[in-house]
């Protein structure tokens, strides 16, 4: 299963360079880039091309921490998608270890800062988790804890206890109108 | 909500269908199952039931004795609520008719009520050469060959004027589909109305039938050249329909892994739901016996 | 249930379509031979032409001149962009979807310094056949199994050792 945000329809991306066009083109692009990730472990480029890719890339890693190397099919499967041959080693016995027991996805993306004017594309950052560069962003705060974030999370709190009373004053409320008050004649 | 539609308008324009609730997002994978069911306001999106209980393992075949339980992998034909209330109508016709276990490739006999005939009941016996749709909608076909005239019935297995099923015989062949039968010669599709049942002992493996069946001579309903059947013999054409389908074929959609994944119901969530199945079924055959 | 009688086993015999009716429908114009004089070709499109698709309106030049000049331009360039925000680190600013700039170029040039010390051949051709953990100056290798990269410079403050451990507010 998939983890990460995809989109329910493939991008139908124009040709690049050197793959030729059309779904032929697009899936030798696909593989040159799964290639590249494996590889580098982190890399740039046009944001569509590399959303594309980490689904792919994904599955991949998927398929061959479901199966191993010693199933047939995912081998075949393999060997597709990683057109230099060293990397096969790497996938099932130094990527399938380091997610086997992961409840995330296996890789990460980022969107990089826009140039302006530029092209009219965005870039994009794709990496698999835990690899061994630093980290994209260099110092994560820890931010729950500042003197403001308390009080705002108290002032939540309150908040939703004192809706809590309300609906429940209302819920009583409610069930007293119910009652039939209707006065009965009374014999004297 | 302002938080909802803060997160939402990134996605884009959408509607959410079957929600009290008109909200702008898109059929998406990127809003949470849990996000979509809070607006519903049916007791059935946040069913207690099903998390406290443990969920079975099913047996690795399920998917393929079961596969109409499992729902349309197209997210817009998707509804949590109504994929429940079919699963429970489908367990309780379940209890009044014994719906086998059959595969493309299997015979079987159907006996449906029909007003117009004498004993106002209607048996028709075939082969099987499609299963198809989802929930109370998933259909079969059948086909045999009655008086020299070729003949299909599609049937809904869920529908209430099916008075039983048979499956004569129990197997399986080497396509998932059998549709070319209709250009193959009339043998490969006759079935007597008086075929013997052939007994297959429960627990045993489905045999695979490996004929190879011969094709009239062309025109032809479908290309069966550039098709991957493994159930056809040689079909002895001239070699430029070869070559137009080797510049046809797109050889990499088999390992196109995110195409195969948009089109079926992914692993994890096939096993829950097969897991809920076999639970189900094990809870009907114990009532069974009493 | 659906029922399909579909082709015969018999042999194909010749198909012989029937016309569907004998008359001519009266719902197309007849040819009168009176108007055959009088009607030119033009009169006959100019009949015909309430099934013509026409514009209702005039295109005013302000949105002929948008429509022409690229309005993509003007939304991307035009208008003014709310969502910049200043970075906590380093106060550099960037949008508030993307990482900061100034800070991934400091990350940038050091998984360079790391990766030439990769070497070309480990990093390009031959992947280590373990993870990879790069030693700085002054450090000991951990975990003898795994691949060991040595980087001839002190390891710098924001990169720490421990990569599991989040880094504390100040």
């Amino acid at each position: 299963m998939l983890r990460f945000r995809y989109r329910f329809r493939q991008r139908n991306l124009p040709s690049a360079e050197g793959t030729g066009s059309g779904p032929a083109g697009r899936i030798s692009k696909m593989r040159k880039l799964v290639t590249a990730l494996i590889r580098h472990e982190r890399i740039e480029g046009k944001h569509p091309y590399l959303d594309e890719a980490r689904g792919y890339a994904e599955r991949l890693i998927d398929e061959a921490v479901r199966n191993g190397d010693q199933h047939k099919p995912t081998m075949e499967i393999a060997n597709y998608w990683l057109l230099e041959k060293d990397l096969l080693h790497k996938l099932f016995k130094v990527l399938v270890p380091r997610y086997e027991n992961a409840s995330t996805s296996y890789t990460k993306m980022w969107n990089l800062p826009t140039v302006y004017p530029g092209g009219g594309y965005h870039m994009a950052l794709l990496e698999l988790r835990n690899n061994p560069w630093p980290d994209v962003i260099p110092q994560q705060r820890e931010v729950k804890n500042n003197l403001i974030n308390v009080l705002i999370k108290a002032a939540k709190e309150d908040h939703e206890k004192n809706q809590q009373l309300t609906e429940h004053k209302q819920s009583e409320f409610t069930d007293q109108s119910t009652d039939t008050g209707t006065t009965t004649s009374q014999s004297p | 909500m302002a938080a909802l539609g803060n997160r939402v308008a990134a996605l884009g324009r959408i509607r959410l269908l079957r929600s009290s609730v008109f909200i702008q997002c898109r059929y998406s994978n990127t809003l949470p199952e849990a996000t979509v069911e809070k607006h519903r306001k049916s007791k059935l999106a946040q069913d207690p039931e099903e998390s406290e209980t443990e969920s079975l393992v099913a047996p690795r075949d399920y998917k393929y004795v079961y596969p109409e339980f499992l729902p349309d992998p197209k997210p817009q034909y998707r509804d949590r609520i109504r994929e429940k209330l079919e699963h429970e109508d489908m367990f309780r016709r379940r209890t009044v008719l014994k719906i086998p276990e059959f595969y493309v490739g299997s015979i079987l006999a159907v006996l449906v009520s029909d007003p117009y005939a004498p004993g106002k009941k209607n048996r028709f016996v075939g082969i099987c050469i499609n299963r198809s749709g989802h929930g109370l909608r998933s259909q079969f076909t059948l086909r045999n060959v009655v008086d020299g005239q070729g003949m299909e019935i599609t049937y809904e297995l869920y529908n209430p004027t099916i008075q039983g099923i048979e499956v004569l015989k129990l197997e399986k062949r080497l396509d998932p589909h059998l549709f070319y039968l209709r250009d193959a010669l009339p043998e490969y599709s006759t079935i007597p109305f008086d075929f013997e049942p052939v007994p297959h002992p429960p627990g045993a493996t489905i045999p695979v039938n490996p004929v190879k069946v011969k094709l009239r001579p062309r025109p032809w309903h479908e290309r069966w050249e550039r098709q991957d059947l493994q159930g056809l013999q040689d079909l002895e054409l001239p070699e430029r329909f070869y070559e137009r389908a080797r510049e046809v074929a797109k050889p990499w959609e088999k390992y196109d892994l995110m195409k195969q994944y948009r089109e079926s119901i992914n692993d994890d969530d096939a096993a829950k739901i097969m897991g809920y199945v076999y639970k189900k079924i094990q809870e009907l055959e114990k009532t069974k016996e009493r | 249930m659906i029922v399909l009688p579909l082709a015969a086993t018999k042999e194909r015999e010749p198909y012989h379509p029937a016309l569907a009716y004998n008359v001519i429908p009266v719902a197309t114009p007849t040819h009168d031979q009176d108007c055959d004089d009088k009607q030119s070709l033009l009169d006959t499109i100019m009949s015909n032409i309430l099934w013509a698709a026409v514009p209702k309106h005039r295109r005013s030049p302000t949105k002929r001149l948008i429509r022409r000049n690229g309005y993509t331009y003007v939304r991307d360039f035009m208008t003014p962009k709310k969502n910049i925000v200043a970075c906590l680190e380093c106060g550099h600013y960037h949008e508030r979807h993307t990482i900061c700039g100034n800070c991934y170029e400091k990350v940038k040039e050091e998984t360079e310094t790391m990766r030439e010390a990769m070497g070309e051949d480990t990093r390009l051709y031959n992947q280590p056949k373990s993870e990879v953990v790069f030693v700085y100056e002054n450090e000991k290798p951990e975990d003898e199994n795994k691949f060991i990269v040595e980087v001839d410079k002190p390891r710098p403050e924001w990169f720490s050792h421990s990569l599991l451990t989040k880094a504390k507010t100040r």
